[in-house]
C-alpha cells in the first residue's frame, strides 16, 4: 500500500511520565496514581514543577497549561522521530490536536482578576489562551508549520479523530508530515465542576474500568503527540517506525444529552466496517458498568479471541488526549510484543472474559473511544511490514 | 509627584520582568519591537504591570509612538504630568 502512514515519533507529557519507556514501566508496575480530588472526582494532575523551566516565561505568560503540555509533548515527539525540521517543506507539515476543555485554568485566574481588580487586570492574552485551537496555533507558530491543520473537539474521541484525520491527509498527499495527538488540562475548579456533572455516580464507588465492580469515572491530564509521515518518507530517511495507522471508523448512536451509549450496536457497526483481526483491543472502558458492558458484548461477539487491555485503570481517562494515550500504549505493545503482567492478571475480571490469544505475536491493535452523546470511534494500529 | 528616576526604575523593572531578562541586557535605546519582538498586546501587559507600581492608570498611552525604552519613560512622564495638571486644576476649581 503506497499511502501507508507510519508513526515515527512519540512525545508524552503525563503526570510524572515524560517518555514512552516510563509509560511502559508505569503500565507494567500497575500502580495507579489516581486519587480523589477535593471535588470528589478521581483524578491525577501534572505538577507545576514538571512544567517549570520547559517553556520560556515570556511564552508561558500567554498560554494555558493545556497549550504548554501540547508544546512540550509535540517537541518530544519531533525529537523522538529525529525529524529534520529545518529541511522540511513547512507548507506540507500539519498540526492536528484533540482537546475538550480548552484553557479554563487561565480563564479561572483571569476571571478572578476581573472580579477582584476590574477589567484592566485581565490579561489581553485571555482572548487567545482559552480557545481549544490555541495549542494547534502555538505549535504551528513555534515551528513555522503552515500545512493543513485542525483541532477536534468530540469528548474522549477527540484525539483519535486528530490522528486518523492526520493520516488521511498524509495519505491523500495534502501534507507530508503531521504532528498529531491531543492535550488536556483539567486541574481547575471550573473543569472539575463540569466533570462532576458527567456522571451521577461520581464520588460513589470504584474506578476499575471494564470490570463489573466499576461505577465511577477517573480522569488525568497531560498531552500525547506523534509524528506521522508516509511509509515511503519514513523509510527514505531511515526513521524508526513504531507502527502504522490502519483503518478507522466512526459512528453515532444518539443518546440523551450528557449520556454515553449503552448499546453494543454502534461498536459492532464500527468493527464490521474496519474488517480487522485485532490481537489486542484497548477499549474505551469508560468506567461506568452499563456503558462498559455494551462495549464488552460487542467485543465478545466479533473478537472473542482478542486480548483486552485497559491502561486507563492505571492512568485514568485523558479526555482530549485519551485516544492518543491509547495509541501510545498500542505502539509500546507492538514494540515489546507482550502484555503488561497486570493486564494478564486482570484478564479474567472482564465483563466478558477474553481468552488469551493463542498467537505469540502482536500484529494488530484496535482502539475504541466513546463520547457523550453517543459518538463511537475506532482505529487500528498495526505492525509494519518490512517492505 | 513621581520623579523621572522612579519612573525609570518602574519601567525597567516591568519590562525586565516581562522579557525575563536582566536590567544589564537593556538600555534606554533598546528597541522593544525590532530588537525584543515585544508586540502591542505584550506592551499592554507591561503597561498594566507598570500601572500597579505607578499607582495611576496609563490612559492615553501612545503605543504607536513607542519604539525604545526611553520612549516608554517619556510617555509615562507625559501622562504623569497631565494627571498632575488635572489635579492642580481641580484644586483651583
Amino acid at each position: 500500500m503506497d499511502n501507508e502512514v507510519a508513526i515515527t515519533g512519540i512525545g508524552l507529557f503525563l503526570p510524572d511520565i515524560n517518555d514512552p519507556e516510563a509509560l511502559w514501566q508505569a503500565w507494567c508496575q500497575g500502580d495507579s496514581k489516581l486519587t480523589r480530588a477535593h471535588t470528589g472526582i478521581i483524578t491525577n494532575f501534572v505538577s507545576e514543577s514538571q512544567i517549570k523551566g520547559r517553556i520560556p516565561a515570556r511564552v508561558g505568560n500567554k498560554l494555558d497549561n493545556f497549550s504548554k503540555f501540547a508544546l512540550i509533548a509535540s517537541e518530544r515527539a519531533m525529537n523522538d522521530a529525529k525529524l529534520p525540521i529545518d529541511s522540511l517543506d513547512k507548507d506540507k507539515v500539519g498540526v492536528f490536536v484533540g482537546n475538550v476543555f480548552g484553557g479554563w485554568q487561565y480563564t479561572d485566574r483571569e476571571l478572578r482578576n476581573l472580579h477582584c481588580d476590574g477589567p484592566r487586570a485581565v490579561s489581553p492574552f485571555q482572548a487567545t489562551a482559552w480557545f481549544p485551537a490555541a495549542a494547534q496555533g502555538q505549535i504551528s507558530i513555534t515551528h513555522g508549520f503552515k500545512g493543513y491543520s485542525k483541532t477536534y473537539m468530540c469528548d474522549r474521541s477527540s484525539s483519535l479523530h486528530s490522528i486518523s484525520d492526520a493520516a488521511y491527509h498524509i495519505g491523500q498527499g495534502h501534507i507530508d508530515v503531521a504532528i498529531a495527538g491531543g492535550t488536556e488540562c483539567i486541574n481547575t475548579d471550573f473543569v472539575l465542576a463540569a466533570l462532576a456533572q458527567t456522571s451521577e455516580y461520581t464520588g460513589r464507588g470504584e474506578f476499575n474500568p471494564f470490570s463489573k465492580q466499576s461505577n465511577e469515572l477517573g480522569f488525568t491530564e497531560g498531552a500525547v503527540f506523534f509524528v506521522l509521515e508516509s511509509k515511503r518518507g519514513a523509510q527514505s530517511r531511515g526513521a524508526t517506525i513504531y507502527g502504522y495507522l490502519g483503518g478507522s471508523a466512526n459512528t453515532t448512536q444518539p443518546t440523551d444529552a450528557d449520556r454515553y451509549n449503552t448499546t453494543e450496536q454502534p461498536f459492532i457497526r464500527n468493527f464490521k466496517s474496519l474488517n480487522g483481526a485485532p490481537d489486542v483491543i484497548l477499549p474505551d472502558a469508560c468506567g461506568l458498568h452499563e456503558v462498559d458492558k455494551a462495549e464488552a458484548l460487542a467485543i465478545n461477539e466479533l473478537y472473542p479471541q482478542s486480548n483486552v487491555v485497559v491502561p486507563k485503570r492505571i492512568f485514568g481517562h485523558g479526555l482530549g488526549f485519551e485516544g492518543a494515550l491509547d495509541v501510545a500504549c498500542a505502539c509500546l505493545l507492538l514494540k515489546h510484543q507482550n502484555l503488561p503482567q497486570g493486564e494478564l492478571e486482570n484478564a479474567y475480571t472482564q465483563l466478558s472474559a477474553q481468552s488469551p490469544n493463542s498467537k505469540n505475536n502482536i500484529d494488530q491493535i484496535l482502539i475504541n473511544t466513546a463520547s457523550l452523546g453517543g459518538a463511537i470511534s475506532s482505529l487500528i494500529i498495526k505492525k509494519g511490514t518490512s517492505s | 509627584m513621581i520623579n523621572k528616576e522612579q519612573v525609570t526604575d518602574i519601567v525597567y523593572d516591568a519590562i525586565c520582568a516581562y522579557l525575563d531578562v536582566e536590567r544589564s541586557e537593556l538600555n534606554d535605546a533598546s528597541q522593544l519591537e525590532d530588537e525584543w519582538q515585544l508586540d502591542s498586546t505584550e506592551m499592554v501587559c507591561v503597561a498594566v504591570d507598570m500601572e500597579k507600581e505607578l499607582g495611576f492608570k496609563l490612559r492615553g498611552l501612545k503605543f504607536s509612538e513607542i519604539e525604545t525604552i526611553a520612549d516608554v519613560i517619556s510617555e509615562v512622564l507625559r501622562i504623569a504630568d497631565v494627571l498632575e495638571a488635572q489635579e492642580r486644576a481641580a484644586e483651583v476649581v
